[in-house]
């Protein structure tokens, strides 16, 4: 240091002073420029605004409320057990063909089994039979004789089956006859009770009741027309025949007649309600609906030509109850409450079939070759289809959004709306898509709270532990190295197991479980800085301990706390899901993500889609948060710096 | 206590204690400052020079009681700071600052300049912001920033200017006192000579009194009025600048100002080479801690704590070779 | 080195100690009246008083905490509510399983990931290390359980009829069971003595060559693919990328730059050399990730119907039997906090500067 010259100095300090030519950029915004030059950095930002906005905007962008059993919507779309529709193009729309199938020769009778899960069709001798979900044939059951009709027992495990001499008992599950038993004279129709228990075989003036312990015949009724309908009621204690003008409700097991309805003219249809509450019935021009408790007749509506094939449309939870019949080339639908004509259906051919879909909202008129579908609710038509050869079945799926119909040697599902179900229906007959877009907001909510309080805690606790040192620091520095001991899913579960299962006392434990992370964290990073002249600098000024704690010392330690809080982040998301996975987070049905894929676990073989999109969202949320994290780990790295 | 002193020491010791394993046991104890007398004049530039570790740094912390002193006094204005409690030692604290070595990290990244200056006048009582404006831009303009740099952060300034910034920071609560912990060794050459004439500047401007602590000779040679020399822990000799620089007494300050580069190159000085490493702190050795790197050591020297004795002249020195010159011992001391 | 163990090891026992502690209040701490949680609402004041008494419930909090310790130390862990029988008991039984199962995640994840992460760095910034590095994060976000079942979905039902079908549940095919060895070599063991043998019999894959039966071996190594898979993938992504990234800080991106300009052969310049420095940080992620490796099995077990370790916990969850919820709590937590000493040791063998600290 030789220069003691007074004048270049002067000079020199006013070039020093004025080195800066850079305009004022604070700190931050220096480590957003660099974050926003590391792609996958930006990448996570991009997919975390998705997110929120879909978070935000879930309402608007969920087609149905994410609780809502799906009741009172038309029943349509991609139903739970149906393959999934994962693109919203593309999808099967109205009109187009759920499951499609031929067999060896012209069906005489096509059926779905009581779950819907299979589907025969009964040909001659042959009864084929294939997986509604897959579409592949299982196995072909074989008969000596003709085959005049089947039924499915309600559990799907058998085939009851009637021909010339024998009714036959199939065991589905073994793939062969589990029985025969002798046809007691002329029988050509089948039909199960409610429960599988019992079973009727009728001939066109004898009804023979049987039961499925003895497997015989337990009581029969003789009848003095022909037989129009029979039928079972709903918990298989009573049997309903119409026969000329009358129509007997039967005890099943002494087959004495419960009552007598008698009609002006011979009864055309009779039919029981959903809940076997109420009988329509036709007969001449006159429709009459009767209550099956008290046998009065509740209602007659006149009409002015001959009625035939009475129906129900109800749904007695929504409050809807309309009954329907056809005349000719018309269908019709009246209030059965009011006895008001709602609407009429004009098919335009002689109809053969009205049948309202399972939760009324739709229903089908069939003819001889042409099939039309109708709404319920406005009579409006929503689609026809035509056939080359004759219908000779149709019947509404379950979930009301298909209807089989079996043509020639074809059988096949008709989809009867455009409506979609983008992520398929959950296990509780709800939108699954809305589930997951809901599930958004639950789980972003729950990776800010708990690693909000988490840090909160933690930081306060490090930043003291650090700061003032000594048995302070010990004590809290010991409670934290405790439980780290402990793997943190494994210790969150313990404290959920105390607290209890629920989202908020699963938020709770996974913000004790990454406190000692925090405060780890915290406390080095206090630590480091403490040590920092500037801070000396403080003390010498004389500012107070606790102001140079959170204006000076917390600042500057807080770049590794936000890397770690937002890499924390993912991990909570993951780790609520894993609780809720578990049952013990969130309950059903709330709709968080973990919580959906523990409640369709075990579907995950036959609705590989329910389990997939909960666990995709999981995924790249999370991944979001790694990204940002990373990025923000880079960009607040002091080794960058200068 | 003499009316000139404004800062006495005496013997000044700062022992730190090594603690391990779990049961923080003491395991060691560095005796970084182990018994320092020394005098500050109104008024003057004292400065502090020995090797990297020897206990400058801490010596300038316990005059501002930023680290705690084991023992020992130090009385500023003729008040013993070591006896005030915390809230007696604010208003002294106004009085007496700091500039740091690195000016790096001696400024909070995350704050914007006025409020790094201005922090002091708002511990201090001013609440008025106008007020508080109005001195901030007051002391920044007294070591050559401007108005608009308050409202920039630390890291859009080089080097000098930041060390500046540091000044003005410790000049805007107005001390009598600064203590200057190498404030230019981290700088360029070329800016160290503006930081150092600014500082003695300000000083001269200012009637401050500052305790300018350094390792480099040179620095000490041109700014300072009188020059203390330190090893491991204690004094070894204090003498005005001219004094010490002409008639070095101590054999290691004579080592140190063997090692000065000369700009003259036909001027030839022998120098001095140490043999050996600074003892550590922790385990000084007994008697002169100087003697096993001494090139004059004597017997007396390893058993012996030599006393400073005033050589005269304001020449103190502790070391068993050198005693007072005759005239000299009347003089009081 | 002794000393650097003693000295960590003595700086477990206070960390084992809070860990009883824990388990020990998580019981205490249970809403409701821990006799009639056990014995259901009605159980009568005397009843309960004679489950306090025998259960030490009326005693000071401290006593009780002295013999839940003394307890513990017996080996005496307590017993199940719902299986009424010792839970050491269980534990024997449930522990093969998810030996095994870790076993063979670690492997997948060792082999797998170090490689890939070798492979990354050098060839750091390509697209290979781009691709490796974008599944390895996409690794680390996914949800165990929800792996297995994707898994279990794709390799049991899609992939059905092809040769790369996996059974997607159980241990073994039904009706193949493999002869524990102790039989097969003859030993005559029964009762308390069929312990050891029994707990190394239950670990299928490794009885299966210990009696030589090779059918045996790939049913049951078939049955640890997919769940190994899914336990092993959050470990091994964080091994490829902690073998990348301390790999590139061994070696030094200019020096990658020049291996990769003299041609291929220079791989194995990067094993050499770079490889045993970058396996120090490695040690340690290999440690940390049995953590996660547990927390894996809890959740993944119930997913492919293993009734190991994980099994047994959630079934107590959900069962409410708290002993065995607690005493495996306990048992995770001291394995996992001797799995770190080991690391610890490990790395300090490994590196030595480590042990002056
Ligand atoms: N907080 C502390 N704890 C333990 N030892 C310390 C502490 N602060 C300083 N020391 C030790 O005290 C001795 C003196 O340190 P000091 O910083 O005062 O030296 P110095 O003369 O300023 O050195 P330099 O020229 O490198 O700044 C050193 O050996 C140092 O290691
Ligand atoms: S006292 Fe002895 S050892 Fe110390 S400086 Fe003097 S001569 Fe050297
Ligand atoms: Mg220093």
């Amino acid at each position: 240091m030789e220069s003691t010259d007074q004048s270049p100095e002067v000079q020199l300090a006013a070039a020093d002073a004025t080195v800066i030519s850079r305009p004022p950029k604070s700190l931050w915004r220096e480590t957003l420029e660099r974050l926003l030059r590391k792609p996958s950095a930006v990448v996570g930002l991009v997919i975390l605004g998705t997110l929120l906005f879909i978070a935000i905007f879930a309402p608007v962008l969920a087609t149905h409320d994410p609780l809502q059993v799906l009741l009172d919507v038309p029943e349509e779309g991609v139903g739970k057990r149906d393959k999934p529709c994962i693109h919203l193009f593309g999808c099967p729309g109205a009109g187009d063909s759920l499951f499609d199938a031929t067999a060896a020769s012209d069906i005489q009778m096509a059926a779905l089994s009581a779950t819907n899960s299979l589907i025969s069709a009964t040909s001659g001798n042959t009864i084929t039979i294939w997986n509604r979900g897959s579409g592949k044939k299982l196995m072909d059951l074989q008969a000596d004789q003709p085959i005049f009709a089947i039924d499915w027992s309600p559990n799907d495990q058998k085939i009851l089956g009637i021909t010339e001499d024998e009714v036959i008992v199939w065991d589905v599950n073994r793939r062969q006859i589990d029985r025969t038993l002798e046809n007691p004279g002329g029988a050509t129709l089948v039909k199960w009770n409610a429960d599988g228990t019992r079973f009727l075989t009728a001939s066109d003036r004898r009804v023979d009741l049987w039961d499925t312990l003895s497997w015989g015949v337990v009581s029969t009724i003789e009848l003095e027309s022909d037989l129009t309908e029979v039928a079972w009621n709903g918990n298989g204690t009573l049997v309903m025949t119409a026969a000329g003008r009358q129509v007997q409700l039967w005890n099943v097991f002494t087959g004495t007649a419960v009552t007598t309805l008698e009609h002006e003219n011979p009864v055309t249809s009779a039919r029981f309600n959903r809940g076997s509450t109420r009988i329509v019935t036709t007969a001449g021009t006159t429709l009459h609906v009767w209550n099956a408790a008290s046998f009065a007749e509740e209602r007659v509506i006149e009409y002015d030509q001959p009625l035939d094939n009475a129906a129900w449309s109800d749904d007695l939870s929504r409050g809807v109850e309309r009954v329907m019949a056809t005349s000719g080339n018309t269908g019709l639908m009246w209030s059965s409450r009011s006895g008001e004509l709602l609407h009429e259906f004009d098919h335009g051919a002689p109809i053969e079939q009205i049948a309202s879909s399972p939760l009324a909202t739709r229903i089908f008129t069939k003819s001889e070759q042409l099939l039309r579908v109708w709404d319920a609710t406005n009579g409006e038509h929503i689609l026809s289809q035509e056939t080359d050869g004759v219908l000779t079945s149709t019947a509404w799926q379950t979930n009301g959004g298909g209807i089989l119909v079996a043509d020639g040697d074809a059988v096949n599902i008709l989809k009867t709306s455009d409506r979609q179900y983008i992520m398929g229906i959950d296990g509780n007959v709800r939108d699954q898509f809305s589930r997951v877009i809901y599930g958004t907001r639950l789980s972003l909510l729950v990776g800010l709270t708990t690693v909000t309080l988490a840090v909160i805690v933690g930081t306060i606790s490090g930043a003291i532990a650090g700061f003032l040192g000594g048995w302070v620091d010990n004590v809290i520095m010991r409670i934290m190295d405790v439980m780290l001991a402990f793997p943190s899913l494994i210790l969150a579960i313990a404290v959920v197991t105390v607290l209890g299962p629920g989202l908020i006392n699963a938020l709770t434990a996974i913000s004790i479980v990454f406190i000692p992370a925090y405060a780890r964290v915290a406390r080095s990073g206090v630590l480091s800085v403490k040590e920092e002249d500037f801070v000396t600098a403080d003390r010498a000024l004389g500012v107070s301990q606790v102001r140079i704690l959170f204006r000076r010392v917390l600042p500057n330690a807080m770049a590794p706390l936000i890397v770690q809080a937002t890499l924390g982040i993912g991990t909570a998301i993951l780790d609520a899901a894993a609780l809720s996975f578990l049952g013990l987070g969130a309950q059903p049905p709330t709709p968080e993500w973990g919580a959906m894929l523990g409640a369709e676990r075990n579907q995950v073989f036959t609705a590989p889609h329910l389990v997939f999109y909960p666990g995709i969202a999981i995924m790249i949320t999370v991944l979001a948060f790694n990204l940002l994290g990373d990025g923000l780990r880079d960009a607040l790295d002091p080794r960058l710096d200068r | 206590m003499t009316e000139e002193n404004l800062l006495e020491i005496r013997d000044l010791k700062v022992h730190f204690e090594i603690k391990s394993g779990i049961l923080k046991r003491t395991a060691g104890v560095v005796k970084a400052v182990d018994g320092v007398d020394l005098d500050i004049r109104r008024g003057e530039i004292l400065g502090l020079v020995g090797e990297s570790g020897c206990g400058k740094t801490t010596v300038g912390r316990a005059i501002l009681r930023l680290v705690e002193a084991t023992s020992g006094s130090v009385k500023f204005k003729g008040r013993d700071i070591f006896k005030l409690s915390s809230t007696e030692m604010k208003p002294l604290r106004r009085e007496m600052q700091l500039v740091f070595q690195d000016p790096y990290s001696s400024l909070d990244p995350r704050s914007k300049v006025g409020d790094i200056v201005g922090e002091g006048l708002r511990v201090h009582g001013v609440t008025d912001r106008k007020e508080r404006y109005r001195r901030v831009l007051e002391a920044l303009e007294m070591v050559g920033l401007q108005e608009p740099h308050m409202r920039r952060f630390p890291h859009e300034f080089s080097g000098g200017q930041r060390q500046r910034i540091g000044i003005a920071r410790a000049l805007v609560v107005k001390p009598s006192f600064i203590v200057c912990d190498e404030p230019v060794s981290a700088l360029d050459v070329s800016i160290q000579s503006q930081v150092l004439n600014l500082l003695k500047d300000l000083q001269q401007e200012l009637d401050l009194t500052l305790l300018f602590i350094a390792h480099d000779m040179s620095v000490v040679e041109h700014l300072c009025n009188r020059v203390a020399v330190m090893y491991l822990g204690k004094i070894v000799e204090v003498a005005e600048r001219e004094e010490l620089f002409g008639n070095p007494q101590h054999p290691y300050t004579q080592a140190l100002m063997s090692a000065i580069p000369i700009a003259d190159p036909k001027v030839k000085r022998e120098r001095i080479i140490l043999p050996g490493d600074p003892p550590s702190p922790l385990r000084p050795p007994p008697g002169c801690r100087f003697h096993t790197r001494c090139p004059e050591a004597i017997d007396i020297c390893s058993q012996e704590i030599p006393q400073q004795i005033d050589l005269g002249r304001q020449h103190l020195c502790a070391c068993h070779l050198r005693q007072p010159e005759p005239d000299a011992v009347q003089q009081p001391a | 080195m002794a000393s650097y163990l003693a000295r960590r090891l003595t700086l477990a026992i206070p960390v084992l100690l809070g860990i009883l502690f824990v388990t020990f209040s998580l019981t205490r701490l249970l809403p409701g009246d821990p006799c009639r949680s056990a014995l259901g609402e009605k159980a009568t004041d005397e009843i309960c008083d004679a489950f306090n008494d025998r259960y030490g419930l009326n005693d000071p909090i401290y006593e009780q905490f002295r013999i839940y310790i003394s307890d513990v130390l017996h080996g005496n862990l307590g017993e199940s509510l719902k299986f009424g029988r010792p839970v050491t008991e269980l534990m024997v039984e449930r522990l093969p399983v998810t030996l095994e199962l870790s076993f063979f995640a670690m492997l997948f994840a060792v082999t797998v990931g170090i490689p890939l992460g070798v492979i990354s760095a050098y060839y750091h910034n390509s697209s290979i290390d781009v691709g490796t590095m974008i599944w390895a994060n996409i690794g680390v976000s996914m949800p165990v359980f929800w792996l297995g079942l994707m898994l279990s979905y794709v390799f049991g039902v899609v992939l059905k009829d092809t040769p790369f079908w996996l059974p997607p549940t159980g241990r073994l095919t039904a009706g193949q069971s493999i002869e524990p060895f102790y039989v097969a070599w003859g030993l005559n063991v029964d009762g308390d003595a069929l312990t050891l043998p029994g707990f190394i019999a239950n670990i299928n894959t490794l009885n299966a060559l210990l009696v030589r039966d090779w059918d045996g071996f790939v049913d049951a190594f078939k049955h640890m693919v997919l769940p190994a898979i899914a336990v092993g993938t959050i470990p091994l992504s964080i091994i490829a990328r902690m073998t990348r990234s301390s790999l590139l800080e061994v070696l030094g991106l200019n020096y990658i730059r020049t291996a990769r300009a003299k041609g291929v052969r220079e791989m194995g310049v990067v094993v050499k050399h770079g490889l045993r420095n970058a396996l120090l940080p490695v040690v340690t992620i290999i440690g940390l990730s049995l953590g996660s490796l547990l927390s894996g099995a809890v959740l993944t077990e119930t997913v492919f119907g293993l009734s190991g370790v994980g099994r047994i916990l959630y079934d107590s969850i959900t069962g409410r039997d708290y002993t065995v919820v607690q005493a495996f709590t306990l048992i995770i937590a001291v394995f996992f906090v001797f799995i770190n000493l080991i690391v610890d040791a490990l790395y300090a063998y490994l590196d030595p500067r480590i042990r002056l600290e």
